[in-house]
């Protein structure tokens, strides 16, 4: 192949590294497993699995809407799935958080059930988005909001985990 | 050493396609993540270049929250990155799929696989999209 148009761009050698996203360009959560070229396979509107094109296997996903999600998840509750630093301060959202809220915004079907089961067996359960790569929340910072509601009664409504393994 | 800057690429305007072509724009920010995160990703910034100055289709995206206008670009590259330094002709049974937000900035590029009814349009793409704005006649 002849070199890339976008050298000129980036320093340092190319690299990969299996940790989710939020791609603020298209407000979704990105994570893939293995350096392979992905073949989208829709799930509804809110999950894609990527599929490998060399094996066509389940290798990543991604989340879209995550600007809704998260004022959703504010709404169910935080803390469920969340890690949080001495002082009660949030730090980061599990993938988790954003599977379970992404799948309760539609109705349940066998197909729906059975893609995000795939997706949730690839999420290792340190799979973490620091708040501060996350969008703000409405009003507020999303840790200052989060750290609000995490201390108010919504923040111990537990968000429904059909799909932990 | 790197330039503070994204990149254009001329395109056809989904807006008003018979208009003069304008620039589709590459964020530094995702072309510096995929360089770093996602290297076959990045290679394939290739074929996502390729598919916006030759595109066969333009679809208009909906999204399951919120109103705000997105594309998504179709084509067929002749080759791609399939693994770390591996690359294979592209398949005849995917299409190659750029995704432009409202700000005609690249969000995300990815294969698709193609339609029953049209060898250049994602599955589903009656459903998924909010219609065809644009189809090559070449």
């Amino acid at each position: 192949m002849e070199k890339h148009f976008l050298s000129d761009f980036v320093t340092g050698e190319p690299g990969f590294r299996p940790e989710p996203w939020y791609n603020p360009y298209g407000d979704c959560i990105e994570y893939q497993t293995v350096n392979e070229a992905v073949v989208a396979d829709r799930i509804d509107g809110l999950l894609t699995i990527y599929r490998s094109a060399l094996t066509d296997k389940p290798i990543g996903f991604q989340i879209k809407g995550v600007r809704v999600l998260l004022e959703k998840l504010k709404c169910h509750g935080v803390a469920t799935l969340s890690s949080e630093a001495d002082n009660g301060e949030l730090l980061s959202l599990s993938l988790f958080a954003f599977l379970n809220v992404a799948y309760i915004q539609m109705p349940e079907t066998p197909e729906r059930l059975h893609g995000y089961k795939t997706v949730t067996s690839l999420v290792p359960d340190s799979a973490q988005l620091p708040l501060t790569e996350l969008p703000r929340l409405q009003g507020s910072s999303a840790q200052q909001t989060a750290s609000h509601e995490r201390e108010s009664s919504l923040a111990h409504v537990p968000l429904p985990e059909p799909l932990r393994p | 050493m790197g330039q503070a800057r994204d990149f254009e690429i001329l395109t056809i305007n989904p807006r008003d396609p018979q208009a003069t072509k304008i620039p589709a724009i590459v964020p530094l920010g995702l072309i510096e993540r995929y360089h770093k995160y996602r290297s076959v990703d990045f290679e394939n910034l290739r074929a996502a270049k390729y598919v916006l100055e030759n595109a066969q289709r333009i679809f208009s995206v909906l999204r399951e929250f919120g109103d705000e206008e997105r594309w998504c670009y179709t084509g067929r590259p002749e080759r791609w990155y399939v693994a770390e330094n591996v690359t294979a002709p592209f398949p005849d049974n995917l299409v190659f799929a750029v995704y432009l937000d409202s700000r005609i900035r690249i969000y995300q590029s990815r294969a698709e696989r193609v339609a029953e009814d049209d060898p250049m349009s994602p599955v589903n793409w009656q459903s998924r999209y909010g219609g065809l704005v644009w189809k090559s006649t070449s």
